[in-house]
């Protein structure tokens, strides 16, 4: 019987102290593969696939010009500790996050805007844009993902500088992601930094749509 | 099979409920030449984590209970985002392992009961097998001192808290010949959000970077206070209440002080937890 079968809600449907540190394997890296959000139209189908985002934009094409990993340590993506509740508690026991290729990540996320129906090409940095045409510099600050209780919960900051004949404007998106910690598997900590990254694309695919289309960019938003 | 790891796991949980304090032995101390010291930050900005109900624990376990105090708390941590953004966002370019590095530089000569070796700030927990690589080693070359360290900004902004735990291996042995929890708290002057986040990030961020590598510091006088100081039943002098900040909350620490000076004051609690906190001024 594999170790990952005494996970958190085992425990604590038997009464113990959860111990979420026990299933992560602290030598692996994530495998910071994006993956698009399932829309829940398509839970109920057995085979729901990648989520088809609203079509923002039908004739816009966005050109990424530089991807980069801006982590202070790209490293690492958090980790989980336990603590117990009490004012006078410290870390028991820490495992960290080994972050896989965050370069990787962000290039398949803002891949994953062709789902809204952006054209998303490769481009020179200071490459020139036409009319329904942006460049974007993409930066990923922060991919931060913990334990907290049953929950796992993540935090993903991603800066874009984007170039449109009107000029530059620079965004700085916060996601944040959250679920049900049901094994403490590395898997589950990137479904949930995806989840954070999700949200983030949501709001860049507005923006980008906004900006096709000659609009200004709206107040910031982390819903 | 599951046994073992039933076996184990109760053992895990037990060990948790068990005395944390573990004195340094006079024994022990003698026998340490130098020690290796790691900070251990294993966090890459401030975490805002919602509070869960705790359906589960007073209905006494169970999953359905678990699954509602998931649930409630999933709600609750969604709602946080729009905060955590605004707080996060501006704080993001201060980086606490930079400033922990800073101030373990400038430790070195600074008076500690035992012998400093190396002094290195870790972004991650070593793997298990490093740490356990680690331990062995001591039994030829120098102690091993670990310091595993959260950050946190209270809910509401109140205060700066850091929560450390510092274990000491020596000689081989698997088991710490020293554990202690190290509690740094600085209260931060009130107001709304953007004032104390204006506060804390003007003139490039002086305030916060102060606090971070302020926090390190005190943290390991700390643990030298009291590795260097009796028993924790032999200290036991006058007790008196300080004010700490626990999740937003005013809430009292009960304890006997270690050291009293001018702004700070380092405190024992009675499980042996060390506090430093900042006195109020009256």
């Amino acid at each position: 019987m594999k170790l990952v079968l005494f996970n958190t809600f085992a425990l604590v449907a038997a009464g113990l102290c959860p111990v979420p540190a026990l299933a992560l394997a602290d030598d692996e890296a994530l495998s910071m593969v994006y993956e698009e959000p399932i829309e829940p139209a398509q839970r109920s189908n057995a085979s729901a696939v990648a989520s088809t985002a609203p079509r923002l934009a039908q004739t816009c094409t966005l050109r990424l010009a530089k991807v980069e990993d801006l982590r202070a340590n790209p490293a690492n993506a958090g980790g989980v500790t336990f603590m117990l509740a009490g004012a006078n508690s410290t870390p028991l026991a820490t495992t960290s996050l080994k972050s896989g290729d965050g370069v990787q990540w962000t290039r398949g996320a803002l891949q994953s805007l062709k789902s809204a129906g952006f054209q998303v090409t490769e481009a020179p940095p200071g490459a020139t844009t036409a009319p329904r045409e942006l460049s974007a510099d993409a930066g990923l600050r922060l991919a931060h993902a913990w334990s907290a209780g049953l929950n796992l919960v993540s935090h993903v900051v991603l800066k874009v500088s984007y170039r449109t004949p009107a000029g530059e404007f620079t965004r700085q998106y916060h996601g944040m992601g959250t679920r049900v910690n049901w094994v403490n598997a590395n898997t589950e900590y990137m479904s949930t930094l995806n989840l954070a990254f999700n949200q983030i694309m949501r709001n860049v695919a507005t923006d980008a749509a906004a900006l096709c289309d000659g609009k200004p960019l709206k107040v910031a938003s982390s819903s | 099979m599951g046994r073992v790891f039933l076996a184990a796991l109760l053992a895990l949980c037990l060990s948790a409920c068990a005395p944390f304090h573990k004195s340094l032995t006079a024994e022990s101390r003698t026998k340490i030449r130098e020690v290796d010291v790691r900070v251990v930050v294993a966090q890459e900005t401030f975490m805002f984590t919602a509070q869960s109900p705790g359906v589960s624990a007073a209905m006494g376990g169970g999953l359905i209970p678990a699954l509602i105090d998931a649930g409630i708390q999933q709600s609750r941590q969604k709602d946080l985002n729009a905060e955590i953004e605004a707080v996060v966002d501006p704080l993001l370019a201060y980086d606490f392992r930079a400033e922990a590095k800073q101030a373990l530089g400038g430790i070195t000569g600074q008076p500690f009961p035992l012998k400093l070796g190396s002094m290195q700030v870790l972004a991650a927990m070593p793997t298990k097998a490093q740490h356990e690589a680690r331990i062995a080693a001591t039994r030829s070359g120098p102690a091993y001192m670990v310091l595993t360290l959260q950050y946190a900004l209270e809910p509401g902004l109140g205060a700066f808290t850091t929560r450390t735990t510092a274990t000491l291996w020596q000689d081989g042995a698997v088991e710490p010949s020293y554990r202690t929890a190290a509690i740094f708290q600085a209260p931060l002057e009130g107001g709304q959000r953007a004032e104390v986040i204006k506060r804390l990030t003007a003139d490039d961020g002086l305030t916060m970077r102060t606090l971070m590598r302020d926090s390190v510091t005190e943290t390991l006088r700390m643990v030298a206070i009291d590795i260097g100081s009796k028993s924790v039943a032999a200290a036991e002098g006058p007790r008196k209440s300080f004010v700490f900040n626990f999740r937003g909350t005013p809430s009292p620490v009960n304890g006997a002080t270690l050291d009293d000076q001018p702004a700070r004051v380092v405190v024992r609690d009675q499980i042996g937890a060390l506090y430093s906190l900042r006195k109020v001024t009256p």
